[in-house]
């Protein structure tokens, strides 16, 4: 009888029940899809060549499972609150009925579980399939064999998802047993009546309020924008903390303000139902400060995320490509009691030079103490050690190529050649802050001292190149000069260290031909397998190496930033629904009023829409605006790292920002339509 | 004088065929231009079901109903909505005023519906406020007002839009005595000066009082009317007790 009425309940309040469904669903999707990437076969492709990391990601993404769990956990307890507070007036009324409050409590629990089993159902369905989309995205993302593309049911991700959301809903279940426990008789009756009172603040003080927090926020604005925000963790830790201050005051005054400014314009303050809605705002803006800020952080959050990790992993994609040129490096530092050349020590520890291609060449790097990076860079030297987190050129003795082996180099690797006359010099950079620095240091004249010989800059200009291979545009500064500068070094030199290097590609053309090649070279190299150092201290580096390293780094910050972005912004959509839905109820009356005195359906349904639009649009624009100082932070990240590009991962990231939180505010201006028709 | 409201034979059944109920049985009356004529009649009487169906929130069974000659039972969707909103003025016993607006935004939201010009809605509030004697509550929030205030704010609301009838449902159900007496004068002042016609709701005898002439409504039919001439009002009133004595029924006990 208690579970035919709890059926006949939820099937009436269904479209109350939209939102939290809706929500239900896409939290249980969302947290299978991601729990099941270790069982998909384009990640298990993906994952033979990219060594620990694709673990370490599956391992992180474990972790931030708990993380969103919470999150959602909150998030399900907030929506049935809201479910239970229109609810309130119907269990008051089963009470007066003669119904005990345990009676009611089953009926509640009755429900729970009915909700719980079909939004699992429903969800876990959503996801099994989606994950199968995702492992599409993945493989292409990621230029995974699309061949490895196969449908896939993780059955750990199955358990986890029920297990997590069993718990989410036992706690649900709880909450509302408190609740119904709690409340008098009365207060359950009358609930409907009670919280219409009409907070108004005073318009001056919010104008007032208002300056102050714009202004906050555009103090830590600038902030933000300054460049040491990357070094300096605790001034940017005060411009968050400012951000979340400024943002709630932005909220808390933002309707007398509203008010106040449109007032001035009577052209768009006394026209249709203009005066309505700027009140509705106004006076509902008010009883949501708290959520609004919340809301507007975690979009803020959102956007970051996920432009942030897709920039990442475009601007490493980008740089790989020019960074890992040649198929191989080999490199090797001599020593007092080590003096076999590159070659010959190649051939001793097994390495299979029969795979290489013709015409490399061992080239060699010298470092001396008496020319730094702080020689080379003269005036711009504190520049570079201030901005660049990463530099390390600067406090050590810069690496030196002769102009005709850097060419040998460049040749390989397909880069510009250097040209030099007698005494200049040089310096092949490409990390974007040092190529900067560097440049000023050309631009000055900075002359350098080697052996004795003083030389100048060959221009204003820096080389962009390097010599050793890597996965980003990380080479601070490699010094070329003439041939004739290092002509005397030899192994034995005093005060010298010399490096012995090689750059080299695999015969063959295709993929796989070079994969067996690569296979091949290391084959037999004793110790070779995993630290690629061989026993007589060689160390190699392969594009193969660069590339496996990178795309699982690369993916784990994509599957990090695309996981945690979505739930922040199903969560703030979410939130933001059900506050409005609630809202629409409590405005039922007004717009009863409207229509009896003579406004029409149209008009009605516009003035709901800009409402609506409002709510939805109000925290989203703070968060744009938050976001693109925000991502200038990320931005001066990036750059230390490489270079950065955020066109195509904003616009990726608008896109998602218009699916679901446009869906959510589709949805929730027609629920609130039909509420407000409700007779 | 030209008749604003002209009702004939109207007719409202509800229910089907096996259990009909008459809510309006055959009525037919008009209101002159300028008039001010009150209904009276005991709850279950069909005033509310008339008042309904000649402000067009109800629709009628059969019969006509001309405003200002026109057929409004013939009116659709958003002609109706138009017509309601222009020629139509609405006062209700619970004032439905907006409590997140201000008096001024309350009444200018009559006008703003209608798309009057933004310059011009400023300026015919407050007018309306002048004479309505409300001037200095326009900033003012309804739950800041007293509700003589809100109902006058509500009559304001109902009149700035100068409408051809303006329908008061009860409008002093929700006020004391004194409170009652200054919107009862404020309707006459209106109409009056304004050439207000007024079409009032009420089972109140006093508040009936105020009106030219009443009708009086029992079990979907009109059943009596009273015009008051030149009677004085205490007169007018005494006559009116004396048909709700005649009528029966719960009226006798509100007096």
């Amino acid at each position: 009888m208690l579970f035919k009425l709890s059926i006949s309940n939820m099937k009436k309040s269904m479209k109350d029940y939209t939102i939290y469904f809706m929500t239900l669903i896409l939290g249980v999707a969302i947290f299978y899809m991601f729990n099941s990437l270790d069982a998909q076969r384009s990640m298990m492709v993906m994952s033979s060549s990219t060594y620990m990391v694709v673990d370490l990601l599956i391992h992180l993404l474990g972790g931030v499972s708990v993380f969103i769990a919470i999150v959602l956990a909150f998030l399900i307890v907030y929506a049935n609150n809201f479910l239970m507070k229109r609810r309130k007036r119907e269990f008051g009324i089963y009470m007066t009925l003669g119904m005990g409050k345990s009676q009611i409590s089953r009926i509640l629990i009755g429900e729970t579980v009915l909700v719980g089993l079909i939004s699992l159902a429903v969800g876990l369905a959503v996801g099994v399939f989606g994950s199968q989309l995702m492992s599409i995205l993945v493989a292409k993302m990621f230029e995974a064999n699309m061949e490895a593309f196969t449908f896939v049911f993780s059955s750990a991700a199955f358990w986890k998802t029920i297990v997590y959301f069993g718990i989410m809903y036992l706690a649900v279940m709880a909450f509302n047993t408190v609740m119904i426990s709690r409340y008098p008789l009365i207060r359950l009756i009358h609930a409907d009546k009670q919280g219409e009172k009409v907070k108004l603040k005073n318009p001056i003080l919010s104008v007032i309020f208002f300056l102050i927090s714009a202004g906050i926020l555009g103090y830590a604005y600038y902030q933000v924008s300054q460049p040491q925000i990357v070094t300096d963790l605790n001034l940017f830790l005060r411009m968050v903390f400012l951000g979340m201050i400024g943002t709630f005051g932005i909220f808390w005054s933002l309707s007398g303000f509203l008010i106040k400014v449109v007032q001035m314009v009577k052209s768009i303050y006394l026209r249709r139902l203009h005066p309505f809605v700027l009140r509705q705002v106004g006076s509902q803006v008010n009883t949501m400060t708290v959520s609004m800020t919340v809301i507007c952080l975690l979009l803020f959050l959102t956007i970051c995320i996920f432009s942030g990790s897709m920039a990442m992993n475009e601007s490493m994609k980008r740089d790989l490509q020019e960074c890992a040129a040649a198929d191989v490096n080999v490199m090797k530092e001599y020593s007092a009691d080590d003096e076999m050349p590159l070659r010959e020590s190649m051939e001793l520890d097994g390495f299979d030079l029969s795979v290489l291609q013709d015409g490399w060449e061992e080239v060699r790097m010298y470092r001396t103490p008496t020319v730094t990076g702080e020689n080379v860079l003269g005036s711009a030297f504190g520049k570079l050690a201030e901005e660049h987190i990463y530099f390390s050129a600067a406090y050590r003795a810069i690496d030196m190529i002769k102009v005709s082996d850097y060419n040998k180099l460049a040749a390989i690797y397909g880069k510009e050649p250097c040209v030099l006359g007698p005494n200049q010099y040089q310096v092949a950079v490409n990390n974007e802050t040092a190529v900067d620095c560097y440049r000023e240091a050309a631009q000055n004249g900075t002359q350098i001292t080697i052996n004795g010989a003083v030389y100048q800059p060959v221009s204003e200009d820096v080389l962009d190149g390097f010599v050793e291979m890597s996965s980003n545009k990380d080479n601070d500064g490699v010094l070329i000069v003439p041939d004739e500068a290092l002509e005397g070094v030899t192994l034995q030199s005093e005060g010298y260290q010399v490096t012995g290097f090689m750059a080299a590609n695999y015969v063959g053309t295709t993929e796989e031909e070079k994969q067996e090649n690569e296979t091949a070279f290391i084959a037999n190299v004793e110790d070779g397998e995993e630290s690629y150092l061989s026993i007589h201290g060689l160390s190699v580096m392969t594009r193969q190496a660069l590339y496996a390293a990178s795309v699982g780094l690369g993916a784990s910050i994509i599957f990090l930033g695309l996981y945690l972005g979505i739930v922040f912004l199903i969560s703030s959509a979410a939130l933001l629904a059900l506050k409005v839905l609630s809202e629409s109820t409590d405005n039922r009356a007004r717009y009863t009023i409207l229509r009896k005195i003579g406004a029409d359906e149209k008009m009605i349904s516009r003035a709901l829409f800009e409402q609506s639009a409002f709510y939805f649009l109000l925290p989203l624009l703070l968060a744009v605006i938050h976001s693109i100082f925000g991502l200038k932070v990320a931005d001066y990240l990036l750059k230390t790292m490489g270079q950065s590009q955020m066109t195509m991962p904003i616009i990726a990231t608008a896109a998602l920002l218009v699916l679901i939180y446009g869906g959510y505010f589709l949805i929730t201006y027609w629920g609130s339509k039909r509420i407000i028709r409700d007779k | 004088m030209s008749r604003v409201l002209d009702v004939q034979s109207v007719e409202k059944y509800y229910g089907n065929k096996g259990n009909l109920t008459k809510a309006i049985d055959d009525i037919s009356f008009f209101v002159e231009k300028g008039e001010f004529v009150g209904i009276m009649g005991a709850s279950g009487s069909g005033k509310t079901t008339l008042l309904n169906c000649i402000s067009t929130i109800d629709r009628v069974t059969s019969g006509r109903i001309l405003i200002n000659g026109m057929d409004i039972t013939k009116l659709k969707g958003n002609h109706l909505n138009q017509f309601r909103s222009r020629e139509l003025g609405f006062i209700f016993q619970d004032f439905n005023l907006l409590d997140t607006m201000t008096a001024f935004e309350n009444i200018a939201l009559a006008l703003t519906i209608q798309k009057v010009k933004p310059t011009e809605v400023e300026q015919r509030v407050l007018e309306v406020a002048k004479n309505l004697e409300i001037t200095e509550v326009l900033r003012k929030y309804p739950y800041q007002m007293s509700g003589g205030q809100k109902q006058r704010v509500a009559c304001a609301r109902a009149i700035v839009t100068n409408p051809q009838l303006v329908l008061a449902d009860e409008p002093t159900g929700a006020l004391d005595s004194k409170a009652a007496r200054m919107l009862l004068e404020s309707f006459e002042r209106l109409n009056w000066s304004m050439q207000a016609t007024i079409l009032m709701v009420t089972h109140d005898a006093f508040t009936a009082s105020y009106a030219d002439r009443i009708l009086f409504i029992k079990d979907g039919k009109i059943f009596n009317e009273l015009v008051k001439g030149t009677d004085s009002r205490k007169t007018f009133f005494n006559k009116i007790i004396e048909v709700v004595t005649l009528l029966g029924g719960e009226l006798n006990d509100v007096i």
